[in-house]
């Protein structure tokens, strides 16, 4: 139990510096002042500038402003359509079960990144956010969680571990929920929208560059904020042109380590016994 | 008496592939009584197919019947809804045949027993888990207290199922072949488990088809075939008479039935050495008793038994018609 | 006569403890032996034993394994005693021609004997195929050997899902059978069957294996069945062997 705890810290705070960050973002970007360009992290707490003086910690704030709500909530769809699909191996309506596994079929096919793509295309540019994309990622992603989910109820014995519950006395919500949900799916769940969370927030990043490297307004959030594709913008600078701005590269890299510490650990944190 | 069940009827409806495919009806069960008194352990046995598993199904309500009347504890338990029935259940439990889905892979022994106590014994936290302790240890678990499922083998899992039956102190408890699979020593174990700790007065059911398990622990039989039951009998005073009773409890003492079961008059006339030609492939024969503890359902003993000693061949065994 | 398979003085043990200890055991062409013992007592890694598969680490500690009817003196352990799994995978792997042609397992479910992707027609023909001298009309002679379990042309084109229990059973035996074997194992294939049917099943193997002229090793618990059928019986336990 020991190893669940400290997997429960680790993830827990990294969600809160995450969020702690998007909760302090600034809605305006602060002025240009050369005088403070490009400062490391130790010159300039707490994570230096870039090459137009401004902090560094705008961007990572604005950046995680712009993941938090959608990538949460990508993970909770994700979840939720995996126990859906857990629980409906558990009862017999065959019918359900058929058509849900045609639709899985289809849009388990699908090309994901082609998908949303075409979606962050076709987009008007006042509904040009994150949020739909999320969803649409999370659409994408559910028949993987609800097949896995499945397969973990189905091995659990579906229809009759619950009769044999049942018969014991138990009511559905402690056999459905607790028993089948809580204590069994839960890995498979919080490891899928974990998982969907951390590939929304590399989603943000991916067609931020995009739109950044093509110069063209953002897929994903309003052109006065920055994102961390910006940071990694910059510091590809420093690599291919020898720019003083590895420390950019670096913090860049570091926010998107901290997403996907955060998943894993979220996931080992839920693992089964 | 703890149950009483007339003329238990069950027909599955079968569809075929097409919604348009004629649907088929499969008349799993066709008309059983069955009794169980406190204290009585009472076994059900046949192939599979015979029904048994059903019947034993629908006295805890796991399938509804077609039609018949089913009472528990002096209570009709076949209208009921499965609101109704759920307060109901801790006192008629079900032991499954496959244990393992029982479990939860997730759970202790421990967890597993002091849940039961807690949510349907009603009793405090600490309370059921020392409770569950004291049950698990007196089941021989002493050492697999905090083991999961997958750490126990087949009979400690078992037992576990066992013990979370037993906490409830049921007035019936229905057992679904518990033993299929184990070898003759964990049978011994696993069954000693179970009666060796039913509550007092509690009644029931076993369903097998180790004849063996049926001689040693229960005091009455029913021997079911194609849906009905076709011989009861109490061991302790009766001598199996209908042929295809006997074979079950002797399988080498006489020939193997080449025929498939009929569907018309008796299902076993014609593998039957004793067979009516007359009557038997034409009307079904009916349960008869043959003494207070014995009923038969077969025609050449019966009429033959009215007379003679119950032991005696037809002239015409072997003849085809 | 001489014997198809001289096993003595099997010891299996894994590092923590003996799995199997000091069996000897003779196989007659044409004889049904019984293998019986409680669980756990290594019936079926004997009877594995028997076919030369040895999977347990660090596995074999001693034992002589003879098959006289292909090599009267070679002693097929001597190299692989103490040498843990590396000896008993070049083991298997010399040993690779018998298993299927020489002898063949059954084993306890169905299921696991049947390629649920292919006919029976199809896998009846690849067990047929290992025969040293295979016939010219395989079709014949599916059909002649589903006929002797009890199974009819229809099932040539069955996929193994399309059977039922029973005659999965049956067709598993029939691929069993198919190679014209010198021995065949079967393990437990009474499991959950009724006595009626259970005396079917056995007198099935039995005459079956009997037409085919091959020997039987039968691992069992029921006593009734052992006594009605076997010319020999070898008893296993926990690491105490008592023969009879």
């Amino acid at each position: 139990m020991n190893r669940r705890h400290l997997y429960i810290a680790l993830a827990g705070f990294c969600f809160v510096t995450l969020l702690a960050l998007a909760w302090s973002a600034p809605d305006l970007p602060s002025t240009i002042d050369r005088s403070q360009r490009s400062l490391k992290p130790w010159e300039y707490w707490p994570l230096g500038t870039d090459m137009n003086g401004r902090p560094l910690i705008e961007y990572a704030s604005q950046g995680a402003r712009v993941i938090a709500i959608p990538s949460f909530l990508a993970g909770i769809l994700v979840a939720f359509f995996g126990m859906m699909g857990g629980l409906l191996r558990c009862v017999e309506w065959p019918t359900i079960q058929t058509m849900v596994q045609f639709i899985g079929e289809i849009v388990g096919a699908l090309p994901r990144m082609v998908v949303i793509l075409v979606v962050a295309l076709l987009l008007p540019t006042e509904w040009r956010s994150l949020m739909p994309l999320a969803v649409v990622w999370a659409i994408l992603c559910a028949p993987g969680a609800i097949d896995e989910a499945g397969a973990v109820a189905a091995r659990l014995g579906g229809t009759r571990f619950v009769e044999a519950l049942k018969a014991h006395g138990f009511g559905a919500w402690r056999i459905y929920m607790h028993h089948i949900v809580v204590l069994n799916l839960r890995p498979v769940l919080v490891r899928q929208g974990a998982e969907a969370m951390m590939t929304v927030a590399f989603l943000e990043v991916a067609l931020s560059y995009l739109a950044v490297v093509e110069d063209q307004s953002s897929f994903t959030h309003s052109d006065n904020l920055r994102s961390w594709a910006d940071l990694l913008k910059e510091g590809y600078l420093w690599l291919a042109l020898g720019i003083d701005s590895g420390h950019v590269l670096f913090v860049g890299l570091g926010l998107l380590g901290l997403v996907v510490l955060t998943a894993t650990a979220l996931g080992k944190a839920a693992e089964a016994r | 008496m703890i149950v009483d069940v007339k003329n238990l009827v069950k027909t599955f409806e079968q569809r075929g592939i097409f919604p348009w495919s004629p649907i088929r009806q499969v008349k799993a069960v066709q008309g059983v009584d069955v009794q169980v008194a406190p204290g009585e352990i009472v076994a059900l046995v046949g192939q599979s197919g015979s029904g048994k598993t059903t019947v034993s199904r629908m006295i805890l309500g796991l399938e509804e019947p077609t039609s018949g009347e089913i009472w528990l504890n002096g209570q009709r338990w076949d209208g009921l809804s499965e609101a109704q029935r759920r307060p109901l259940r801790s006192k008629f439990q079900y032991v499954p045949q496959d244990s393992m889905s029982a479990l939860n892979p997730q759970q202790t022994a421990l967890e597993h027993i002091t849940e039961t106590y807690k949510v349907l014994g009603e009793q405090s936290a600490s309370e059921a888990k020392q409770s569950a302790k004291n049950l698990l240890v007196s089941l021989g678990l002493s050492e697999r207290l905090h083991a999961l499922p997958r750490e126990m083998s087949g009979g400690e899992q078992r037992r576990v199922t066992l013990a979370r039956v037993l906490a409830l102190n049921p007035k019936l408890i229905v057992a679904d072949e518990p033993t299929s699979g184990l070898d003759p020593e964990r049978r011994d174990s696993v069954l000693e488990a179970l009666f060796g700790n039913l509550p007092k007065g509690a009644g029931c059911i076993l369903v097998t088809h180790d004849m063996a398990e049926a001689k040693q622990w229960c005091n009455r039989i029913y021997v079911m075939l194609a849906g009905r039951a076709i011989e009861i009998l109490d061991l302790e005073k009766d001598v199996p008479q209908h042929p295809y009773a006997k074979l079950l409890f002797d399988p080498w003492g006489a020939p193997l039935p080449e025929k498939e079961l009929s569907k018309v008059g008796c299902p076993f006339h014609s593998n039957c050495p004793i067979v009516l030609h007359s009557k038997c492939a034409q009307t079904l024969p009916t349960l008869q008793s043959l003494s207070d503890s014995h009923s038969i359902s077969c025609h050449a003993l019966y009429t033959t038994s009215n007379n003679t000693e119950p032991e005696s061949v037809s002239p015409h065994a072997g003849e085809t018609p | 006569m001489s014997q198809l398979i001289e096993l003595r003085d099997l010891w299996i043990a894994t590092h923590q403890r003996d799995l199997v200890k000091g069996i000897d055991v003779d196989i007659f062409p044409e004889q049904v032996t019984a293998l019986c013992g409680p669980s756990g007592s290594g019936k079926s890694l004997t009877a594995r034993a028997m076919m030369s598969v040895l999977d347990v680490a660090p596995g074999l500690r001693g034992g002589h394994l003879r098959y006289p009817t292909i090599d009267s003196k070679k002693d097929w352990f001597a190299d692989v005693v103490g040498k843990g799994m590396s000896g008993q995978m070049r083991l298997l792997k010399q040993t690779r021609h018998l298993r299927g042609h020489f002898i063949t397992y059954s084993p306890q479910s169905a299921s696991s004997a049947l390629n649920p992707g292919r006919t029976i027609g199809r896998q009846m023909e690849l067990a047929i195929a290992r025969r040293p001298n295979p016939p010219t009309s395989l079709s014949k002679e599916i059909v002649r050997i589903l006929g002797q379990v009890g199974l009819d042309r229809a099932s040539v084109a069955a996929l193994p899902g399309e059977l039922s229990g029973g005659m999965c059973q049956r067709a598993a035996l029939a691929i069993a059978i198919a190679p014209n074997p010198d021995l065949v194992i079967a393990d437990e294939p009474e499991t959950g069957l009724d006595p009626v049917l259970r005396r079917a099943v056995i007198e099935l193997l039995v005459s079956v294996v009997r037409q085919n002229g091959a020997g039987l090793v039968l691992i069992s618990h029921h006593e009734d069945t052992v006594d009605r059928i076997a010319d020999a019986v070898v008893r296993l336990k926990p690491q105490v062997m008592e023969a009879k």
